[in-house]
């Protein structure tokens, strides 16, 4: 869908204003939505607001009975250190994850998108870390950084990579990052493969023959086209990092000694094991407020900025 | 709406626990619905078979319980027990119970503060009045009460020690060290080999947990405890005034040096098995671990002492493992108690001990032990039941805190630091 967004230019092309027939083919459109908003709304509109009305009371999940307590679990969140503590985690490492995720699909993307051999074999091992899911992928990296990494570390004498990684509070929060990059990348780079191969060819050779040199192209061709495609990138790693969950449950479990502890993992367990449903509920709350937040400006930070505008 | 809301977690958490891990259902074979129909219940019944659905939470004991609901069968036609053993069955539990949709019937640990919560909150069966519980070996059913009552049939007892790889301790002539010097001693050779004297699994913190009260335990005294956790919580006391807390701390740290340097990294699972296939000489482990080494190596030559203390007679204590209850959402709540009887009676009670390797909480069961002789005969010289609760969110906290204190080795702040945790989490816990 944004390959396409990036490959029409909406001035060129326009849908055709037919009224009535429009209008009929517009119904038909909202009852192909309706089983998808169906879902939507039950699974994720109704417990939001559920969720919204609970984190005002104290229901520890088991009680028959809970009592409202207005906004008491936000002014408790907010002077508990933990929480404070997970949430400056997920910030770091939301901005570490968007950075790496962008850095390197851009530069894988650029690479595959040239004529070199091998290039759709390249694509599909590329893509292959997409297709496990994420408590996988943290169960063998588990393996990987237990018996294989170490090996390398002592063979080239390095003493961080000596250990598992994940055994140690200042390298954990990188080891995880690393997991997450491995497969975070894989989508990424697929769409802008795809964003890439959608710039008109005619715009680089005008270029060429103006004199542009190659990161000239690079910053005022490729990067405008890209731009709706990074904007969704932006978006769904920056979510990926700030809910990160299943990595970190199944590589760390929130240690060693609470420095890779999550906001996603002490929501999970404050609910689960600490029976304080309520005050999850206000956590995990704080985090969908700081995910609007941010996909709000990315969008707006690149609405209307079409390629060739910018 | 809060049923609503809870409907839907639940179901959410039911589909990604069905996408994520396949969970084993079996049902005793014994009890057949369409049998036990055409025949109409032994109980008096009208035929009409009740089943009961059973979430089973220790996967260790799945197969015990299929032979053990499977004889109990036998003898109560009009009942038919379902074992349900999904993966994380505690957060199932959990979710089950905010949704109002308990099963049955469940397994779980006594002292655990979510099982005291279900107690608290009304939603486990009292049987404080039962027959079956008035019968029951009041050494283990007090300690069990919550608030004076009591709520689960206790099945079976668990212990901590020092596991040891019999046959390497043979070839280097070293003897079962009698104090915690002897251990450090034989430690200490070990190491000048240039071989691990102690796996231990640093990564998972429960296991932290259990290696350190496996210490302390030791040289309680006639201290429990629970009397420590109502001092610290209702006086100015801290941690760092019983010396064998601090004491335990400071030995926690010692064993690491006799490790294999990296313990932060290793996992209980990757341990055992390491431990089962040769790495190492001795491994601060539970009971419970006996089945997991016997699968990993069946030729293994396993056998467990009693942690040492400084003066060579360690209180040894035994904990309750698995308890049983019924559930206030049971619609059958006299065939609920039916079982809950007969796993509290010797027939019940023997069958599941033997099955399962473990001491059991009922008089008249004979346990056979023989990879643990030194442990219990130590817990018959001077034993007792240990069984504390750990107020709201302590116990999380106080586990990452003291992988904390195996990164910093920093006694003091330690105990400085879970104080303040424990102190903050007792007084939420009592108002």
């Amino acid at each position: 869908m944004s390959a396409k967004t990036a490959a029409v230019k909406p001035d060129t092309i326009r849908p055709p204003k037919k009224a009535s027939t429009l209008h009929h083919s517009v119904h038909v459109h909202y009852l192909f939505t309706l089983p998808v908003l169906i879902l939507y709304v039950t699974f994720f509109v109704v417990p939001m607001f559920m969720g919204i009305y609970y984190s005002f009371t104290n229901w520890s999940g088991l009680s028959l009975t809970y009592d409202f307590v207005g906004f008491d679990n936000y002014v408790k969140l907010f002077q508990d250190k933990d929480f404070m503590q997970a949430l400056t985690f997920n910030l770091k490492y939301l901005v570490c994850l968007v950075v790496g995720v962008l850095a390197i699909s851009l530069c894988l993307a650029l690479l595959m998108n040239q004529k070199i051999p091998f290039r759709t074999g390249f694509r599909s091992i590329f893509f292959f870390p997409a297709v496990l899911a994420g408590v996988t992928v943290g169960l063998i990296w588990n393996e990987l950084y237990l018996k294989v990494v170490p090996v390398f570390g002592q063979a080239l004498g390095i003493e961080f990579l000596s250990k598992s990684m994940l055994g140690n509070p200042l390298t954990a929060f990188w080891a995880v990052l690393i997991v997450n990059l491995w497969q975070g990348c894989a989508q990424p780079t697929v769409l802008l493969i795809a964003g890439l191969q959608s710039v008109p060819k005619d715009v680089y050779e005008a270029a060429t023959i103006d004199g542009a040199n190659a990161w000239q192209r690079f910053k005022s061709i490729t990067i405008p086209y890209l731009l709706p495609i990074i904007s969704i990138i932006v978006i769904t790693t920056a979510k990926g990092g700030l809910t990160i969950f299943d990595y970190i449950k199944a590589l760390t479990d929130g240690g060693p000694n609470k420095a890779t502890r999550a906001v996603g993992l002490l929501i999970y367990n404050d609910a689960m094991q600490g029976g304080k449903f309520s005050y999850a509920v206000a956590e995990s709350m704080i985090l969908f407020i700081l995910v609007a937040i941010i996909s709000v400006f990315t969008i707006k930070g690149n609405s209307g900025k079409e390629a060739g505008d910018a | 709406m809060k049923k609503i809301l809870a409907c839907l977690i639940a179901g959410l958490l039911a589909l990604s626990s069905l996408s994520a891990c396949s969970g084993s259902q079996s049902t005793g074979d014994a009890s057949k619905p369409d049998e036990s129909q055409s025949q109409g219940g032994e109980e008096g019944g009208d035929g009409e078979v009740v089943e009961l659905e059973f979430i089973q939470q220790k996967r260790e004991a799945v197969e015990t319980f299929d032979a053990v609901i499977a004889e109990f069968g036998k003898s109560h036609k009009n009942i038919k027990v379902t074992q349900n053993n999904v993966a994380d069955a505690g957060q199932v539990l959990m979710s089950r119970a905010a949704s109002n949709t308990l099963p049955d019937l469940m397994t779980h640990w006594p002292s655990d503060s979510t099982f005291v919560t279900f107690c608290k909150e009304g939603r486990i069966i009292d049987i404080t009045n039962e027959d079956f519980a008035k019968g029951m070996n009041p050494a283990y059913a007090d300690p069990i009460k919550v608030d004076g009552k009591l709520y689960c049939v206790p099945v079976a007892l668990n212990f901590m020690g020092v596991w040891y790889n019999v046959d390497k301790f043979e070839d280097a002539g070293y003897k079962v060290p009698k104090t915690w010097d002897d251990m450090i001693a034989i430690a200490e050779d070990i190491k000048s080999k240039g071989e691990v004297a102690f796996v231990l699994p640093d990564k998972d913190t429960w296991t932290i947990d259990q290696c350190m009260s496996n210490i302390y335990s030791k040289s309680l005294g006639d201290l429990t405890v629970q009397e420590i956790y109502d001092e610290v919580g209702t006086t100015d006391k801290t941690f760092a005034d019983y010396p064998v807390l601090v004491d335990a701390a400071e030995k926690m740290i010692q064993l690491r040096e006799y490790s294999d340097g990296d313990t932060l990294s290793l996992g209980y699972d990757s341990a055992t098995s390491a431990f089962a296939t040769g790495t190492g000489y001795m491994f601060l482990q539970g009971s419970w671990v006996y089945a997991s080494l016997k699968g990993s190596n069946p030729d293994g030559n396993f056998a467990m002492f009693p942690v040492p203390n400084d003066d060579g007679n360690p209180k040894q204590t035994m904990g309750v493992d698995l308890a049983i209850a019924g559930t206030t959402n049971s619609k059958y709540p006299d065939q609920v108690k039916e079982f809950l009887a007969y796993m509290g009676s010797v027939e019940g009670a023997q069958l599941y001990s033997d099955l399962d390797g473990s001491p059991s909480c009922v008089d008249g069961v004979e346990p056979k032990l023989d990879y643990a002789k030194a442990v219990i005969d130590q817990f018959n010289a001077n034993g007792a039941l240990s069984m504390s609760f750990r107020p709201g969110t302590y116990q999380d906290d106080y586990r990452a805190e003291t992988q904390g204190l195996i990164i910093d080795k920093d006694v003091q702040s330690w105990l400085a630091t879970v104080t303040k945790v424990f102190k903050d989490n007792y007084a939420e816990a009592n108002g």
